[in-house]
């Protein structure tokens, strides 16, 4: 009788083979297999082959200008890192210049001129030619009734004289300077004093003491090389004012805590002190033209009312004069905020003029003056936002390189005529200004021409490098040199504006005639005297390889003679029971809204919380309960500008009371047209008149 | 018996908290030289790839009394019963008995994560997704590592590539032994504030074996025996109290959630 297949049969044999296959190797075999095919298949990307090699050149991504090893295969770099030794950046690179090789190929880099039409969500993107971006431009240059402004972020530059050169032959030419302020306090001594205009910088190598009212000493400043080989020596003291608990303000010798723009009370209250203990030379004292009327300014400013202002204890307050004046070598520095901008002009007087009461203007170990870089013209004072009036501007051209400080668009926009003006951008990767434009006609990105880089803020003697190309400029970019003897040509202007690297080998010849100075030699760190060079051909190739010249340091004396120029100081009366609370921007150099930074930086903004992304606000946890916030939730904050939603951290190192909002690139650190500018916090700080953002009214609506 | 002379190394780090300002340069340059691609729009600090990741821990003190610190935290090297190493059923990871290394096989690596539970420190990564890089940052990958796809488990491995490059060079220069200054991971390299020390501990004239050596220096989680090679220093007692809680249980984790 032939046996039926029954149902249980078949579960049996389904059962014994899987029992079977589990002892056979095969699921394991093929398990393996898998894995090892999931990192073999064809999407895996390949590496590159070749020979391997060193470059040297600098960054060019802010006004720091460190020096950077680029290693390469086949001529590509595929890392950067500091060179040992450098006498500008000590070695050392931040991590957005780390970075800076992947800007060439950035998700938001543009290699063909565009013109941009419509606003908001209608707007689009064209690609233009070259010709038609710069008739456009040059028709309305003619045709503006407004004035004709360029925008250098990174002034000191030969192009910068071009940019002078070219707006010197128009009636109403602006060189608008927006630099990062990082320098105020040196801008602000170079107004006050009334021997002829020296460059100053800072001799912290020889100091005891600096004093610093909020400048991001450790995060970033000058050149971070420098900065962190101080630290690492532990001289000078450095004593940290900071309304935040800042990376600067964690890094330094002691952080005293103040209230939000009352940086400038406690200036006065320490001069005040100075004055009325006679802590400092009269010979001091009499330096100041106008000492009597400063006196009588500072004279209201008792330690006690300083208390109240600033939240810092009177006692503390007479310390800090005491230990300033006691001080052999100290030196009073404040700065702009990356995120948070630069201080009102008040507060920079006030704390600049706190060096002219130490007597440390042209003196070592204190604010020194450094020789003109030969073959530069010694420029005159920059014009700042502040200086130009509202809806004054008709045609703006925005040079491409980056100060590493945000730039509020709403600055920008106050300034333009309304409906008329026209912007025109430089810019290699579409930004923050940039998206706004009329025209951008994209200038060679970062690594891809030949650059030259200015002397970094602060340092005591001036320096002279180039950035030699390590990356193949795109086709479609123009040097911004170019664009100017284009427009020139199409306005019959009679200029003969040379090629970059013309223009750059005669500052090089310039410098090799002064015979002054001497150079850093990247591959061996070695320093050679400009003197034992043969030719300024042979001063030219070792910049292309890229060396760096450094100046003598100028024999200082001391300048005697100012003028300081601080009217009466208004305080303002505490408003009193409302639920605004005052809002600090602050940012992160190269970093904020404005700038475009390596997508890699999803390292440290979004797979990390090491740095809050944009839309990010930190309270005390007793601000979040009095408000009813929650960690991490969101919240609707408003100010003057609008209502935005925000993502609240609570952080015990908040001062109770205050709202910190991060400036800093939009979530995953590219801005993209899911995450238009619109989201953008800095687009909710208040401009003041001045041309400053630092502190707004804010209130939350609702959680 | 043993017949080779090859002298046994013992690479390590210390890191001085006290001087680490949360730069992120490490990180950064960590990801570049080894790799690790940037993040896509839906990854975030759950599933990201950070080989160096840096915590914020906080003292939780009321202001203006609170301080806080930054902890690059990473793979920690761990000397004895390697945790991830002993769990792992492909023999994925594997510690270099002549330079104490852990290093992790991703063509071995099945995508299990039992290494990740098994590790105390949360320094092990799951690649969720295959990598994205445009296409120029394609040609700008570093040539001495090979990226990983999705499916396999990632961490830091002191910069092998490095490693490797040095022994190249050694060999060809005849050398056995490689010079130290040829074999710097990229954290330390990149490290502004020096707050990074590499080496061999096993060298007692090394500057790190002598800074693992300081009162100030300690290691996370030391009770669990693993004898980890990355050491920590901090002048402050509370930085060095928390060493021996659990990460997510950090005073900043507790009073966050």
């Amino acid at each position: 009788m032939a046996k039926t297949l029954t149902r249980r049969d078949i579960l049996k044999f389904t059962g014994g083979g899987i029992l079977g296959l589990m002892f056979s190797p095969l699921p394991w075999k093929l398990l393996d297999d898998s894995s090892i095919w999931t990192q073999n298949w064809g999407l895996t990307p390949k590496l590159a082959h070749g020979p391997i090699a060193e470059q040297f050149s600098h960054c060019t991504l802010c006004a720091g200008g460190c020096g950077i090893k680029a290693r390469t295969v086949s001529g590509m770099p595929y890392s950067i890192t500091g060179i040992s030794g450098h006498p500008i950046s000590y070695g050392t690179v931040c991590a957005r210049g780390l970075a800076g090789h992947h800007m060439a190929y950035h998700p938001l880099r543009i290699v063909h001129p565009h013109m941009f039409t419509g606003k908001g969500s209608d707007s689009a993107m064209t690609a233009v030619s070259l010709q038609s971006a710069l008739d456009a431009t040059a028709q309305h240059i003619r045709e503006t009734r407004g004035s004709i402004a360029i925008l250098d972020q990174q002034p000191g530059r030969a192009i910068s004289e071009i940019y002078k050169e070219f707006l010197s032959t128009l009636p109403n030419g602006i060189f608008l300077s927006s630099p990062s302020n990082e320098d105020a306090t040196l801008l602000a001594i170079q107004a006050m004093v009334h021997q002829q205009k020296s460059s100053y910088g800072f001799d912290f190598e020889n100091a005891d003491l600096i004093l610093s009212f909020g400048a991001p000493l450790f995060d970033y400043w000058g050149t971070p090389g420098r900065m962190s080989a101080l630290r690492n020596a532990g001289t000078p003291k450095i004593i940290q004012v900071d309304s935040r608990y800042s990376r600067t303000a964690m890094q330094s010798d002691e952080w005293i805590a103040i209230q939000p723009g009352t940086e400038k009370y406690l200036a006065l209250g320490v001069a005040h002190l100075f004055l009325t203990e006679k802590l400092i030379p009269v010979r001091n004292l009499r330096s100041a033209a106008d000492f009597a009327a400063y006196g009588k300014t500072v004279n209201e400013f008792i330690p006690e009312k300083v208390s109240l202002l600033t939240g810092i204890d009177s006692g503390r307050v007479r310390e800090i004069a005491r230990t300033l004046a006691s001080s052999q070598r100290p030196i009073v520095v404040s700065g702009a905020d990356p995120g948070g901008g630069p201080f009102d002009g008040e507060t920079e007087k006030a704390i600049a003029a706190l060096n002219i009461l130490l007597g440390n203007v042209g003196t070592s170990g204190g604010i020194v003056s450094r020789f003109d870089i030969p073959g530069y013209k010694n420029s005159s004072d920059p014009i700042r936002w502040s200086s130009i009036p509202d809806h004054s501007i008709g045609v703006l051209i925005v040079d491409g390189a980056d100060s590493g400080y945000a730039l509020p668009w709403s600055l920008v926009q106050r300034k333009l005529i309304p409906n008329e003006g026209f912007i025109v951008s430089l810019a290699p990767v579409l930004n923050e200004i940039s998206a706004h434009a009329d025209y951008l006609i994209p200038s060679p990105g970062h690594l891809e021409t030949l650059q030259d880089i200015p002397t970094p803020t602060g340092f005591p003697a001036g320096t002279f490098a180039l950035s030699t190309p390590l990356l193949k400029k795109q086709e479609g970019t123009t040097d911004s040199v170019d664009v100017i003897r284009e427009l020139s040509v199409r306005l019959n202007k009679q200029l003969e504006i040379p090629t970059q690297e013309a223009l750059l080998k005669q500052k090089s010849a310039a410098l090799f005639s002064q015979k002054r100075g001497s150079l850093h030699i990247p591959s061996d760190n070695s320093i050679l005297p400009i003197r034992d060079l043969s030719s300024a051909d042979d001063l030219w190739t070792k910049l292309t390889e890229g060396a760096v010249w450094i100046d003598e340091l100028l024999k200082q004396t001391s300048v005697k003679s100012f003028t300081i120029g601080l009217a009466a100081v208004e305080v303002p009366n505490p408003k009193q029971g409302t639920n605004e609370l005052p809002m600090i921007a602050y940012g992160w150099r190269g970093a904020t809204s404005t700038a475009q930074i390596s997508p890699i930086m999803s390292k440290v903004f979004q797979e990390t919380e090491l740095r809050a992304v944009n839309g990010t606000v930190s309270v005390n946890p007793t601000t979040a309960l009095q408000y009813g916030l929650s960690k991490e939730e969101p919240a609707d904050l408003s100010t003057i500008n609008g209502t935005m939603k925000v993502r609240v951290k609570v952080d015990p190192t908040v001062r109770p009371g205050v709202i910190e909002a991060s400036i800093a690139p939009l979530p995953n650190g590219i801005e993209t047209p899911k995450h238009p500018a619109g989201n953008n916090i800095l687009n909710l700080c208040e401009v003041t008149n001045d041309g400053t953002w630092r502190m707004t009214t804010a209130k939350f609506l609702k959680v | 018996m043993e017949t080779t002379t090859e002298k046994k190394q013992k690479y390590g780090m210390v890191i001085d908290l006290d001087k680490c300002n949360g730069c992120g340069s490490c990180a950064v340059a960590c990801a570049i030289e080894n790799n690790v691609p940037p993040a896509l729009e839906k990854m975030n600090k759950r599933n990201g790839l950070t080989w160096l990741n840096i915590s914020t821990v906080s003292n939780n003190e009321q202001f203006p009394k609170s301080e806080s610190v930054f902890v690059p935290m990473f793979c920690q090297q761990c000397e004895k019963e390697t945790p991830c190493m002993t769990v792992c059923p492909q023999n994925a990871v594997d510690v270099d008995p002549t330079t104490g290394i852990v290093g992790q096989v991703p063509q071995r690596c099945l995508g299990c994560r039992y290494c990740m539970t098994a590790c105390p420190y949360h320094a092990r990564y799951f690649n969720w997704w295959d990598p994205e890089w445009t296409e120029g940052m394609k040609q700008q990958l570093n040539p001495d590592v090979a990226p990983r796809m999705r499916g396999v488990v990632e961490k830091c491995n002191f910069c092998h590539g490095r490693l490797h490059a040095a022994k190249q060079k050694a060999a060809s220069q005849g050398n056995r032994e490689i010079d130290p200054a040829d074999y710097i991971p990229a954290c330390v390299e990149s490290c502004p504030n020096k707050a990074i020390t590499f080496g061999d501990l096993n060298d007692e004239s090394t500057l790190v074996a002598q800074a693992a050596k300081h009162e100030h220096s300690f290691r996370f989680l030391s009770r669990l025996g693993t004898e980890p090679k990355v050491y920590y220093h901090s002048k402050k007692q509370w930085v060095r109290a928390m060493a021996e809680k659990s990460l997510t249980r950090s005073h900043q984790e507790e009073f966050h959630g």
